[in-house]
Order: C-alpha cells, then structure tokens, then sequence
C-alpha cells in the first residue's frame, strides 16, 4: 500500500537537502597552485683583461692575462610573500586620467615590482568618513591617505604602524632635512617620537587673478605687496553688467565661507587668530579677526563684488561649474590643488599673486593644511604596509607629485624643481611664501571637525548667505565654538 | 457569521509521546532558525548595544566609557542644534502628515471609478512614490531652483515672484513638505484599496436616506476607511520623524541650519564626529518620542476607528 508523503515530511527532507548542498557549496576551494621557485645562481665568467703593460727600456712587454672570474648573477630573488594582497584606501581617484590616479597607478606599479608575488589592491572610496571610521572599528583599516582633520587624533590613541624600523632600508628619505614638516603639523609625522606617516601634499591658500580679463580691462597684474585696498579696488573695476541686462554677470572676487581654511588667511593677516592655544576658546570676536571678517563680508555685501548664493546657482544651471575658468570672476581665492585643477584648461591664461597685505602690517602669515599616508598598527603585514606608505611618499613620489601639480609637494626639492615652476608665470610666488611668511598649519586638535562645521560652516555661513547680521553671526560662532570645545 | 456559531469538527489530539513533541519543537526552531540568527545578529543585539552605548562615551577606537546619563541631559542642556532639529522635525511631521493624507485620500477617491484606462491613472500616481533616495532629491534640487526652476517658473506664469526655496531658512521646510507630496502613491494604493472594501448596500442606504455626496462621504466612507487611515497616519508619523536622505543631499542641514532633522543631526554626532554613545542616546529618545505618539494615537483610535466585526461601544 503506498503511503502519501505528508507536507511535513517534504519539507524536512527539503530542508535536509539544502543543508546538505549549502555545507558542500561552502568547501573550501583547493587549488592547484604552480610554484616557481628562483634561486641565486652563480655563474662562471671568463673574461679577458689586460693587466699592465710593462716598459722596460729595451723592450715592451704586455701582459695579458686570461682571468677567471666568478661573478654572482641574480635571476629574479625568491619572493618572500607569495599571493599577498595589501589594500590602500583614498577619496581621489585612483583610476582613470586624473593626475591623482596617475600618481597612484604609478605606485602601485613600482611597488609591485620591488616586491613580487604582493598586489597592492587600490580603492577609492567616496564616502571615506564613514568607511575609515567602520574600518577602525573592525580593526581592517588598510593603508590610507589621511588628511589632518582627524589624523592626529587616531595617533593619538595608537592607530598608526611605527615606520622608523623599515625607514632604515630607505636612507634616502630624511625627513628632518629634506621635507617641509609646518609648525603645528609634527602630529601628522611624529608620534611620542617615533615615526607614523610619510608627509604626502601641503595644501595652502593662493590668490588667482584671471589675466584676460585683466587684460580686457586694462588692469595691470598687483605688484607682490599689494593691500586689501588694492583687492577691493580691482575687484570693484572687474564687476561689471556685461550684457547690459541689469544684472551684474562679471565679479571681481569670488571665495568660500564653509571651512576654517575660507577665513584662517584673512584673520591671520589681519593680526588674529581664530583659536586660543590651548583649543578652549573661539576667537573670532577679537578686534582683528571681526576686521578680518568684516572686510570678507563686505566684499560680498557692501561692494557686491562677490557672487552670491544664487548668483552661482544661476551660473551653476547654465552648466558653469568653475566661474574662475569660465571668464566670470577676475580674481580667485583658492588653494594649490587649483594649479594642477587648471591643466584642464588649457585656454584659462590665469596667474598667482601673493595674497595681498593687511593695510599697515607688512608681516605676511601663511596657512598649510597636510595630507599625509600612514598604515594601521594592526596591520597583518607590517613591512609590506610600511614599504608601501614610504613609497607613497618617498623622494620619487614625492617629485612625481611636484610634476603632475596635485598640490604642493612635502619633499624640498620637489618644491623647488617640480611643483614652483611654470605655468602659471609667477609660480614663484610658491617659494616665496614659504621665504618670506609665517608658515603654519591651521589648528589642529581633537574636535575639530565639529568646531568647524558649528562656528564656519554654520554660524558665520547664516552671516555670508544673508540669513543674520555679521555681528550676531559672530557673537553666535563664538558661544557655539566654545560649546564645541568644552564638551571635549 | 461568527465563529462561535460556526461547524467545527473538533478532534481530539491524540496523546503524543514527550519526544514527538521536542522533535517537532526542534523542527520549528530548525525552520525559523535563518530568519531568527539575523534578529538576535543584526536587530536585537544591536537594539541593546545601542542602549548601553546611551549611557557611554565612545569614539570606536577607544573602549567605551561609563557616563550615566549625561548623555541625555546634554540634549535637553547644552546641544542647541538638538532642540532645533527637534523643532524642525517635528514642524515637518506636522505639515507633511495632514497633507499627504489628504492628497493621498483626494486622489484615492478621483480614482475609485471604473473608467476605461483608469490603470493607467493609478499607476502614474503611485510611480513616484517608488522613485526615492538620492535620484529624487537631485531632482527636486532643479525643480526648486530660485531663477529657474520649474516651480518659480510656473509661479512666474501666475504673475508671482517665488522664493529662494531650499536658500530660505523661511522657505526651505515648506521645499521639504512640498517635496514629500511626491510619495503620496504608497498611502493612495492602501486608501484605494479601502475605498473599494466599502459594501456598495451602505451608500445606497444613504441615498435613500437622502444622503448628499459630502454626507456620504463623512458618515459612511469615513467611517469603513478609518482602519486604513489609522494605519496610515500611524506610519506617516513613524516615516516622517526619521526624514534624513533629502536633507543630506539637497541641503545639508542648511540655510543656516533650517532643515537640520533630527535623523541628520544623529547622523552627525556619529559619523561624522565620532560621538557614538551620544547619537545612541538620541536614537532612543526618538524612539520613546514615537513609541509614545503611537500610544497616543491607539488609544485615541478607540474614538474614532471603526471595525467591522466588532461589538458595537
């Protein structure tokens, strides 16, 4: 008599099944690996040579003799690591034509080929904030470009691979004589002594001036010590209405206002700071800095020689993007990543300037951010991943870097030879900023992403885009910043 | 016909020996195995860690530290941006639920009709609400344009100047509210639905109680539709306390702080700066904030909703 199966008992044996088939899928694979193993060979050389020649006064003797000579020919060396796979993690490029993919690819290529049988594998990763910090978490942070934001706090709780052991096979890395390491940014190198990032790019402020259309106004190129007066003077000749609609379609001036790096220069020419030494206080009341600001602000809203919110929304619709390349602002405050950004533009005929003085005050301040490599302190290969951020900024990266113009090289004579040449015309000014001014990192300290956002992007932004008065908008900056600083 | 009246062949169980029993225990648990590895792995423990972190201090490199309940007495103390996403949640709950009801109720109705190519209809007004995330929100960044824009464009047609919209620290909540119109297809497919559990005998009993289009509507659609509409509203409410997405794309919290959501702001005490215990802390206070307006509203519904099928109060 045959039996019905019962719902059950089909889906018990179902599920039996599919475990059974999800255990064998889960077997690891077995490869065949094919090993190719290289030794040093020595090999015998004959080889001929003529040893002296002998002149005695009745007759020449030359002696030549046949030399054996053993000589050691290298093949290819054993790998030491065979399938090895390290990572490396950045928000740029790392494909593609970019000169940061470039300078990327162009690593990964000369590692791999001092260390065989290692694959360096490269990715980019947009919203690296997040990821770095689920990496951190997760103890798989690979090897990273860092910037300074939040470097020197994970230093400070022992993230990063000490590098000092591996820099002794690099002698041709000396950090304290070839590179520059600005004030305030040992952090990003040096921790409790010792050795944890290869400095990468420095990235500083720098006035732009758009040459055809000082051209087309019969403005002059300012001499190197010209004033904030002589800003505004330029900048109010270069706006203009230039279609007669009504409407201004040409500025003078155009910056940003979301970041300490958009204020940091103004103030310090002006004579303020915008942080106490110790990071408790905000300080962007002083009489110095208000000026500072007061004059940014102006430009925008007194002089209206600066776009405004929906002037660039306006211009960004009508698929300008950059209103310094497109021929709509005369003068530009930028940073470095700016000269290199302008190869794209190969018509853009633009210059630098030294940005101008405080009206009074001859001494010149200069802010420098760094980004930097370093590899975590758990690493699972620690020489691989130390070699490969002293390759990243090595010497040879490092000029590589000043060629491609990515920013300003860290290496002195990357500076000087690659970075600090033309185009633009007067990329002297490079060098002369690091001469002739006070150079010095911006601030750095724990909280410092949140200060930022709370006193630049938020409190003095609600100023720049129309929203409260300057006065209250600093007044509010300082009780938020200094909010944000007593809580950590 | 109720249950109770209802013909059941009962049969007795018989009487199964102890192990049958755990067997078949096992065989669900064995079953249920998948779907309950990924609560404990991936809901609950999570749900719990979160709540120990509230009263901890943890940046994910170094150990969490103890800190009671100073968490949550810095929200209420010393974080004003918390009371302003707070109030800007809360102003967007209050602007978007009645709206997107109502929209949703409106267009249920226009479409409750058996016209040739009404499908054509329901499906282009529910398309949208499946459209979400990043490609709506750059959308809507065109669409409110200040100079041009489609809708300061259409504005302009009736003769009126439109704001700045999402560069308004007074216009951009009313962008988000407009903005949330968008996605009223989900609320409008579960509404159509309802309209159509409606028993035709009930309208026309009002018909021949003389009832009007708009007293048929109060006394007799309302009333069958106020599950579907408790449900929506309860979930409405859930939805819109946890806007975050738009935000983060189109504005960024900004003008000057004026579409900064509380999902947003929790969003940056923990990725952005490091403040895990702290946005732990703020999670599960918008969690009680919730849990208690769907409190409120259960209970509430006792007064208003109506359940066919239940004994009348």
């Amino acid at each position: 008599m045959s039996r019905k199966v019962t719902r059950r008992e089909l889906l018990r044996v179902s599920a039996l099944v599919g475990a059974g088939a999800l255990l064998a899928a889960c077997q690891p694979k077995i490869v065949e690996v094919e090993k190719v193993v290289t030794k040093e060979v020595e090999k015998i050389v004959k080889e001929t040579v003529e040893v002296e020649k002998e002149k005695i006064v009745e007759k020449e003797v030359t002696k030549v003799v046949e030399v054996e000579k053993v000589v050691k020919e290298i093949v290819i060396p054993a790998p030491k690591y065979e399938g090895v796979t390290i990572r490396f993690m950045s928000s740029y490029p790392i494909t593609g034509t970019h000169p940061r993919a470039e300078f990327m690819q162009r690593v990964k290529e000369l590692f791999e080929a001092k260390h065989p049988g290692v694959t360096v594998e490269m990715e980019r990763v947009p919203d690296i904030d997040v990821r770095w910090k689920t990496e951190t978490a997760a103890r798989t942070l690979p090897v990273m470009l860092w910037d300074a934001n939040m470097f020197c706090e994970m230093a400070e709780q022992g993230v990063f691979l000490e590098l000092d052991d591996r820099l002794e096979d690099h002698p041709e890395v000396n950090l304290e004589k070839d590179y520059v390491i600005p004030g305030g940014a040992e952090c990003m190198v040096y921790h409790q002594g010792k050795v944890v990032a290869m400095p990468y790019i420095l990235s500083g402020p720098v006035m732009l001036c758009n040459m055809d259309l000082f051209d087309r106004n019969g403005i002059e190129r300012p001499p190197d010590d010209w004033t904030w007066n002589d800003l505004l003077d330029i900048c109010k000749e270069l706006t203009q209405d230039t279609t007669g609609d009504g409407r201004i379609d040409q500025w003078g001036f155009n910056g940003g206002t979301t970041w300490d790096e958009n204020f940091t220069q103004w103030i310090w020419t002006a004579g303020g700071e915008i942080i106490s030494e110790d990071h408790k206080h905000t300080l962007v009341d002083s009489p110095e800095a208000k000026a500072a600001i007061q004059f940014y602000y102006d430009l925008r809203f007194k002089h209206n020689v600066w776009p405004r919110g929906e002037d660039t929304e306006t211009m960004s619709v009508a698929g300008i993007t950059n209103p310094f390349a497109a021929g709509k602002v005369g003068i530009q405050c930028s940073n470095w990543g700016a000269i290199g950004a302008f190869k794209a533009f190969p018509d853009l005929n633009y210059d630098l300037l030294h940005f101008p003085k405080f009206p009074g005050n001859d001494k010149r301040y200069h802010w420098i951010f760094m980004q930097n490599f370093a590899a975590p302190s758990w690493s699972e290969y620690p020489e691989l991943d130390a070699d490969l951020v002293i390759e990243l900024g090595g010497p040879s990266s490092q000029r590589y870097a000043g060629r491609l113009k990515i920013q300003c090289p860290s290496y002195k004579k990357a500076i000087e030879e690659d970075f600090a040449t033309p185009p633009p015309e007067n990329a002297r000014v490079i060098l002369e900023i690091f001469a002739q001014y006070e150079v010095n990192h911006l601030p750095i300290f724990t909280g410092k992403t949140e200060w930022c956002v709370t006193v630049f992007g938020g409190e003095l932004t609600k100023a720049f885009i129309g929203e409260v008065d300057l006065d209250t908008a600093i007044k509010e900056a300082v009780l938020a910043g200094d909010r944000v600083l007593a809580s950590y | 016909m109720s249950a109770k009246s209802g013909h059941f062949s009962t049969v007795k169980s018989a009487a199964r020996p102890r192990g049958q029993w755990r067997w078949r225990n096992i065989e669900g648990y064995f079953f249920i195995a998948p779907w309950l590895v990924g609560f404990l792995a991936f809901t609950l423990g999570p749900f719990i860690a979160s709540l120990l972190l509230s009263f901890a201090d943890w940046n994910l490199v170094k150990p969490p530290v103890w800190m009671g309940l100073r968490h949550y007495r810095t929200m209420f103390t010393n974080d004003p941006k918390w009371i302003k996403a707070l109030y800007n949640t809360a102003y967007f709950t209050v602007f978007h639920v009645p709206s997107l009801l109502v929209a949703a109720m409106l267009t249920a109705l226009l479409l409750n009709r058996q016209l040739p190519g009404i499908g054509v209809f329901r499906t282009l007004f529910y398309l949208p609400s499946v459209m979400g995330g990043v490609a709506m929100a750059i959308l809507w960044v065109w669409i409110f344009s200040y100079r041009f824009g489609l809708l300061n464009q259409a504005l302009a047609v009736l003769g009126i100047q439109g704001p700045k919209w999402l560069g308004s620290t007074v216009w951009a909540k009313p962008a988000f509210v407009i903005m949330s119109l968008w996605g009223f297809g989900g609320t409008m497919v579960i509404y159509l639905a309802g309209l159509q559990g409606v028993p035709r005998e009930l309208y026309e009993a009002a018909e021949i109680d003389g009832a009007g289009a708009w007293h048929k509507f109060l006394k007799v659609t309302m009333p069958m539709m106020s599950p579907a509409v408790f449900f929506t509203i309860v979930m409405t409410i859930i939805g819109s306390f946890q806007i975050f997405t738009a935000a983060f794309i189109m504005t960024d919290g900004g003008p000057a702080d004026a579409t900064l959501f509380y999902a947003l702001h929790l969003y940056r005490h923990a990725f952005q700066w490091l403040h895990i215990g702290y946005a732990s802390a703020m999670a599960w206070f918008l969690f009680l904030v919730i849990l208690v307006l769907t409190l409120i509203q259960v209970r509430l519904s006792g007064r208003w909703v109506y359940y066919a099928g239940e004994a009348p109060r």
